[in-house]
């Protein structure tokens, strides 16, 4: 049990707590981080917001008795949804043959290509929604020391530098948030720039993702 | 049953009205552009403090992405009975910019000096509170300066360095007994400054 003595004595320093950060001279951050962060929650509202208000709450209910029942069959729901799947798989199938196969995909996936030499096993690609561009990739190294990957939009000769900077897990995995302004875009390319990314590409791509029908 | 419709959302110029505390219940509910006003009013305050501690601008940048992401991951924990949200967003980068701290392997990473920062970085004073904020930080900075050297600097170097009490008295070649003597006193002093207790 606490002293209440030492409890006391401990909440009254709180004032100088809070007081402590806002004394140091203030200093205003680069505007790019604000557009790095932003990219980032923007990607993740949207996710949350197609997928529901509560996508991210856990059921209370028990997992085994999360089953569901359909046509009187009780069925998990990791096959409910397989089932489910099937059917919409089947649906989309006749309904582009129904309707000649017009329709627009939702989504486009461009595959990436590495430098070998740099990234011997690394694969990627880059999915493409009206709202949204993600970038994944796995297998690839970490940037050089002080360094971090850094992705560019190109224009023609131009290089458009992205709020996008990222490191690799231990897997080298990530999935990175690219902003989706992609239209008349040769490529997305990725190189490794220093912590805090430059506004000119300094290194050659170790990563090319051609914007190309696939 | 149909569910009922989703209320109307309230526009970024509303939100901007708001009070931290309630633009953190739209934080909550996954809203980016409550996020952004939370962003435009801390990040200043929330960098300067990572850039204290760090000493340079990447590893700061670095340290207040990964606070506020986490913040933004998680703001159902912000509790508005323990204190208001800018005190909430600096205690995490805080807490962040010391793992960093400890992730370095050369812990020796030169601070930069509080001394002619104003003067080349300042932020705009865009707003009247903004400004009262510049004045409290201003008014808190030079309590701290006040304090005899031995008492401020142990204050700053377990505050804004990151260090163990113990890492102070090998620092300065001084017993860790009395590295907390002074601490305690310099707080003190602080508190007594600042709510007028405390102190005979």
């Amino acid at each position: 049990m606490e002293c209440e003595v030492c409890r006391d004595d401990l909440a009254s320093f709180k004032v100088v707590a809070e007081a402590l950060p806002i004394a140091v001279a203030p200093l205003a951050p680069a505007p790019e981080l604000k557009d790095r962060i932003m990219a980032v929650v923007r990607s993740e509202a949207d996710l949350l917001e197609a997928a529901g208000e509560r996508a991210d709450v856990v059921p209370e209910e028990r997992r085994e008795r999360r089953r569901w029942r359909i046509g009187g069959l009780s069925v998990r729901p990791a096959f409910a949804a397989l089932a489910a799947a099937v059917l919409l798989a089947i649906g989309g199938v006749t309904g582009a043959l129904i309707n000649g196969g017009g329709g627009e995909p939702s989504s486009k996936t461009y595959e990436a290509s590495f430098t070998r030499k740099v990234a011997p096993r690394a694969s990627g690609s880059l999915v493409v929604t009206d709202n949204n561009a993600t970038l994944s990739v796995a297998g690839m190294p970490q940037a050089p020391r002080g360094r971090v990957w850094e992705v560019w939009i190109q224009r023609g000769d131009k290089f458009e530098p992205t709020p996008a900077l990222f490191t690799v897990n231990r897997d080298g995995r990530a999935v990175v948030a690219v902003p989706p302004r992609l239209g008349g875009a040769q490529a997305v390319l990725i190189t490794a720039e220093r912590r805090g990314g430059v506004q000119q590409p300094t290194q050659k791509p170790t990563v090319t993702i051609p914007l190309t029908a696939s | 049953m149909r569910p009922d419709p989703a209320p109307p959302r309230m526009a970024a110029q509303a939100i901007r009205a708001l009070a931290d505390e309630e633009v953190m219940q739209l934080v909550q509910k996954g809203r980016a552009e409550a996020f952004e006003v939370i962003y435009e009013r801390h990040s200043t305050a929330a960098f300067s403090l990572a850039y204290r501690m760090c000493g340079n601008r990447a590893a700061a940048e670095d340290v207040v992405q990964e606070a506020l992401l986490s913040i933004w991951r998680s703001g159902a924990r912000y509790d508005r009975s323990r204190g208001s949200v800018r005190t909430w967003v600096l205690g995490i980068v805080h807490n962040r910019a010391i793992d960093s701290l400890r992730r370095t392997v050369a812990h020796d990473r030169r601070r930069a000096s509080d001394e002619g920062i104003e003067e080349r970085f300042e932020a705009a004073e865009r707003t009247e509170v903004e400004a009262a904020r510049r004045d409290e930080a201003r008014s808190i900075r030079n309590l701290l300066q006040s304090l005899p050297p031995d008492q401020s600097r142990v204050i700053e170097l377990a505050y804004f360095g990151g260090f163990t009490h113990t890492e102070i008295a090998e620092m300065l070649d001084t017993p860790v007994g009395t590295v907390k003597g002074r601490m305690r006193l310099g707080l003190e002093k602080m508190r007594y400054a600042l709510t007028g207790t405390g102190m005979p």
